[in-house]
């Protein structure tokens, strides 16, 4: 309990409330042909002591023989991953860029969020704002329930999630969603019929987001020449930024470094 | 044998007259004689009744029940006050005020009000309700029901020195002949300072329109006058002024729920500011409620909550009035289209476009008819789909790993299918097959903003359909409330059960449900309860006395039980469960020529009463499950345990979100002090219940007022030829 008490993702327990407006999200983007545009890339890492909670044991009494073929009881959910230094799960995006690329087409035609060994796969993922496929792929008997939730507050660190969809899912198969936020590009996963899953989506308005790879580093291409804010949010330990210049075909490197304070 | 027993009213129906005579009172005497006086009319007042719910063949004696006379002094506040000369004087200061600067006076005055207002809604709310009718979240609990101030002379046929009297001493200071042992009201003089309740009274006044009776001529005539300009101000309220008036206490002035009555309310009123809302009937792709969802919220309120229904108050288009308004705090853009433009959204983000207005509903054009065959079906659906949160008998106890929140983080329950009176979409008016179609749009669209997820995408239509009229055969299978104020005890030949699961005890005594109220009264409070009700049925043989007590309760708190600790709340300390049976000792009541009782909470110092207590036990420390006889002699003593528990047997079960408790004692007990439970007399009882997961222990728990007990008699005989009242009581 003490556990998930200090833990990023619970630390709600207080009746939150957000008085002071965000900037609205619905800024429209433009999609551009970019002809000279620039490079950043860099790595993220993770200095000293891991925050407390960060790799917590959830105990599974539903459905252990899809959700925990190993028969250990528990799932090990790693809000913190790191290796080698190396900062995993973590997104890093421009900030508020209006005109540039076109977003790429998503693998296989859709966007997809499958539900398989009752874990979301992936764990982490950009997507554009709007039609998604969420998957059932655990075979009769097992009933997921998704719900996804915009994190809007995230930077000030007082979330409050809303409810995007919510939905029972007793069934193998796909359904089909309109994942769109309202405010914040922030979102939660969580399984309402097993308390232990858990994935983070980012759904901006522009395509310069990524999830950065095992070894933390990321790269983002065909940027306008100009000067930016670049970001990095980590779902449990916040957002980091820093400000960025790109010269036409140039690239840059930005390294993000991450701590539990 | 009617014309006999005729002093022996249905308690109940006393109870429901009451605020009707005291009115009348009111109006007659008290008008010309400003105190009113009398505790004849309670006394006399006769009852033909002669049947109670619990299927009596007599009523349980008939309480005092006279508008209670105020004594000559209060001692309060280390002072002597004199009744007759004491004034309100936070209205004496607005008064001399008004003779100079009215501008002035106003500001005063409403400074004194806002400030009562705030004590008020922290303080009484819970009890006498937002609208001060006496209807509040925690009313349904206590008998006789809070007072009502609404009412044209409610208060106004009131000194302020007899409303001061009542708050500063409470139910405790009532004379005999106003029964203090059935009030609830706290002595306020503890927990409030002389001129906060001064405030309140000011506020009580202002807010229902009524002057108090001011002896001099010209002071009451200008009190009447801004009385009358306030009301007039208020009348024409709408939209966003009407909100800041009445909604704003709550739901905050930027309609973010963090108003100053917030901190007392669970559920904690609405956030309006991310579009939210939990009640719709809209179809589930459609994230905003239909507008006539949120008319409905709001003329109706949501009951058991701190929401009242405004409907009462307010004109239809008052209500319609304050829909765009709530709208309006919403900073996320619910009420745009998704699509909506940048220049429609101003620089904070907040959409300044036209509003979305939903008269979308989800059809219910498909019902199939409710049949076992259906009911069957959706049993099935319900377990693959509900159990995980609701748990298998509906009682809303989710499996242990469930640490459910909502959108703003804060832990919520499943809903008590079991219970129609807490489960809100069915316990409305209605056809059953109304009811099932309200069950159908709850389970398909789901409630926004919780873990409740909707199943229009998921499950098909049919199988919502047979899931519905499956959840429709949950509703009563908790014993409903009756309002019979009367435990009968019923006899059984052989030996009593020996467990919670003996068939016996289904079989043969009546299922009393008592309404619980929290301790608001004395002591560490408790007002945030989860659990409402408790059961009881009792058993008696020649030798010994059985209750089993039933709680629905959504968790089995254990301090050291792997799915107690997994689940408990990190932000309350876990304890372990626990029940207790209170009852008077030997002539620490009377049942005639009238009744008096103990005081409800461990009685008085001339009236000491027995607590019977049940602990479920811990697993860390290792502690078994243990009784104990505990003496009262009010609260302002500890509890004396006695050393002896070894007499008072009683086992407990927790199962599918259910306590059973089984508490047993011989009819005489061993200690001379202690009642002896005899056939045919009525013997004052009360219950109490400690969740220990919801952070209750000592002071902070649920309980009931008195209750009676009735053996009922072996044999019909010994009642019908009792040849007078007197033996039929003793």
């Amino acid at each position: 309990m003490q556990a998930s008490k200090t833990n990023g993702f619970l630390l709600l327990g207080a009746m939150l409330t957000l008085t002071i407006p965000l900037p609205a999200l619905t800024a429209a983007y433009e999609e551009v042909e970019v002809s000279d545009g620039g490079r950043v890339r860099g790595k993220l890492s993770f200095e000293g002591a891991l925050p407390e909670g960060a790799v917590e044991d959830i105990a599974i009494t539903k459905n252990p023989e899809v959700c925990d073929p190993k028969n250990t009881g528990f799932r090990k959910v790693v809000w913190v991953d790191v290796e080698d230094n190396a900062l995993r799960g973590a997104f890093v995006f421009i900030d508020k860029i209006e005109q540039g690329k076109k977003w790429a087409d998503p693998r296989d035609g859709n966007y997809l969020i499958e539900q398989k060994g009752c874990s979301f796969r992936p764990w982490a993922q950009v997507i554009k704002p709007g039609p998604i496929v969420i998957r059932h792929s655990d075979g009769e008997g097992v009933l997921h329930n998704i719900n996804t939730r915009e994190m809007i507050g995230v930077e000030k660190g007082r979330i409050v999630r809303r409810t995007i969809f919510n939905f029972g899912q007793p069934e193998p198969g796909d359904i089909e969603k309109n994942l769109k936020p309202r405010r914040s590009p922030y979102i939660s996963l969580n399984c309402e019929a097993h308390s232990f899953m858990f994935g983070f989506v980012m759904a901006p308005s522009h395509p310069y987001a990524v999830v950065v790879g095992e070894d933390g580093s990321y790269a983002i291409d065909d940027i306008p020449p100009g000067d930016y804010t670049l970001k990095s949010w980590h779902p449990t330990l916040g957002v980091r930024e820093a400000e960025l210049t790109i010269a036409a075909s140039a690239t840059v490197e930005a390294n993000f470094v991450f701590s539990a304070e | 044998m009617f014309s006999r027993l005729s002093k022996f009213g249905s308690l109940r129906l006393m109870n429901r007259t009451r605020t009707q005579r005291l009115y009348l009172l009111r109006e007659s005497t008290l008008s010309r004689f400003a105190w009113g006086v009398t505790a004849l009319v309670g006394l006399s007042l006769v009852c033909m009744e002669s049947t109670t719910a619990a299927g009596l063949t007599i009523g349980p004696p008939s309480e005092p029940d006279a508008q209670p006379a105020p004594p000559a002094h209060l001692d309060v506040y280390s002072q002597r006050f004199d009744m007759d000369e004491l004034e309100n004087p936070l209205r004496r200061q607005v008064l001399e005020q008004l003779k100079e600067d009215e501008e002035q006076a106003m500001t005063l005055y409403s400074t004194v009000v806002q400030a009562g207002r705030d004590t008020y809604y922290a303080e009484c709310v819970h009890c006498h309700g937002d609208h001060l009718d006496g209807l509040g979240m925690f009313a349904v609990g206590i008998d006789p029901a809070p007072t009502n101030f609404r009412p044209p002379g409610a208060l106004s046929q009131l000194r302020e020195s007899y409303v001061f009297w009542r708050i500063a001493t409470g139910g405790a200071g009532l004379p005999k002949q106003s029964a203090p042992w059935e009030s609830t009201m706290p002595d306020y003089e503890e927990i409030l300072t002389e001129e906060q309740i001064w405030q309140v009274i000011t506020f009580m006044y202002d807010r229902v329109g009524q002057v108090p009776i001011i002896r001099d001529q010209e002071a009451a005539r200008a009190m009447s006058e801004l009385r009358d300009e306030r009301q007039a101000q208020r009348a024409s309220l709408e939209g966003m002024e009407l909100y800041q008036f009445y909604c704003a206490l709550c739901h905050g002035a930027e309609g973010a729920g963090d108003g100053v009555a917030a901190r007392y309310l669970y559920p904690a009123p609405r956030d309006f500011t991310i579009g939210i809302f939990k009640y719709k009937t809209s179809p589930a792709e459609r994230e905003q409620p239909a507008d006539e969802d949120l008319f409905n919220t709001i003329k109706g309120g949501l009951p058991r909550t701190g929401m009242p229904p405004w409907g009462v108050l307010l004109t239809d288009d008052q209500i319609r009035s304050i829909i765009p308004v709530v709208k309006g705090f919403d900073f996320v853009g619910t009420w745009a289209p998704l699509d909506a433009p940048d220049e429609h959204f101003d620089d904070d983000g907040y959409y300044t476009g036209e509003l979305l207005s939903v008269v979308e509903r989800l059809s219910s054009k498909n019902q199939i008819p409710f049949t076992a065959a259906s009911v069957a079906k959706g049993r099935i659906g319900f377990e693959v789909n509900c159990t995980p949160c609701h748990g298998d008998d509906g009682r809303g106890n989710p499996l242990p790993e469930k640490k459910l929140r909502d959108d703003w983080g804060a832990r919520v329950w499943p809903r008590d299918l079991t219970k129609p009176w807490t489960w809100r979409v069915t316990n409305v008016e209605g056809s059953p097959e109304q009811t099932i179609r309200n069950i159908f749009t709850r389970l398909s669209v789901g409630i926004l903003g919780t873990p409740m997820p909707e199943h229009e995408s998921g499950v098909s239509e049919e199988d919502r359909w047979h899931i519905a009229n499956y959840e429709y055969t949950l509703r009563n299978t908790t014993p409903i409330v009756s309002g019979s104020r009367v435990i009968e005890a019923v006899p059984v030949a052989g030996a009593l059960p020996s467990s919670v699961n003996d068939p016996m005890w289904t079989e043969a005594p009546p299922a009393t449900t008592l309404m619980m109220l929290p301790n608001v009264s004395k002591g560490t409070r408790l007002i945030k309860p989860l659990n409402d009700s408790m059961t009881v049925r009792a058993l008696f043989n020649g030798a010994e006395l059985a209750f089993l007590l039933e709680m629905d309760d959504r968790t089995m708190s254990m301090p050291g039980d792997p799915d107690a600790e997994t689940m408990q709340d990190p932000d309350l300390t876990l304890h372990s469960d626990a029940f207790a049976i209170q009852y008077p000792k030997k002539g620490a009541f009377t049942t005639e020529p009238t009744v008096e009782k103990p005081l409800f909470r461990h009685g008085d110092a001339e009236h000491p009463a027995t607590i019977w207590y049940w602990n479920a036990g811990s697993v860390e420390p290792s502690v078994p499950q243990y009784t104990r006889i505990l003496d009262g002699a009010g609260v302002e003593h500890k509890l004396l345990a006695r050393d002896d528990n070894s007499e008072l047997k009683a086992s407990g079960e927790w199962v599918n979100g259910r306590w059973r408790v089984m508490i047993t004692r011989s009819r005489n007990g061993s200690n001379p002090d202690d009642v002896a439970f005899e056939e045919s007399r009525f013997v004052p009882v009360s219950f109490a219940n400690w969740d220990g997961s919801n952070g209750e222990v000592g002071s902070r728990h649920m309980l009931t007022s008195w209750y009676w007990l009735f053996l009922k008699p072996t044999s019909p005989a010994s009642v019908a030829d009792t040849g007078s009242q007197d033996e039929v009581m003793k």
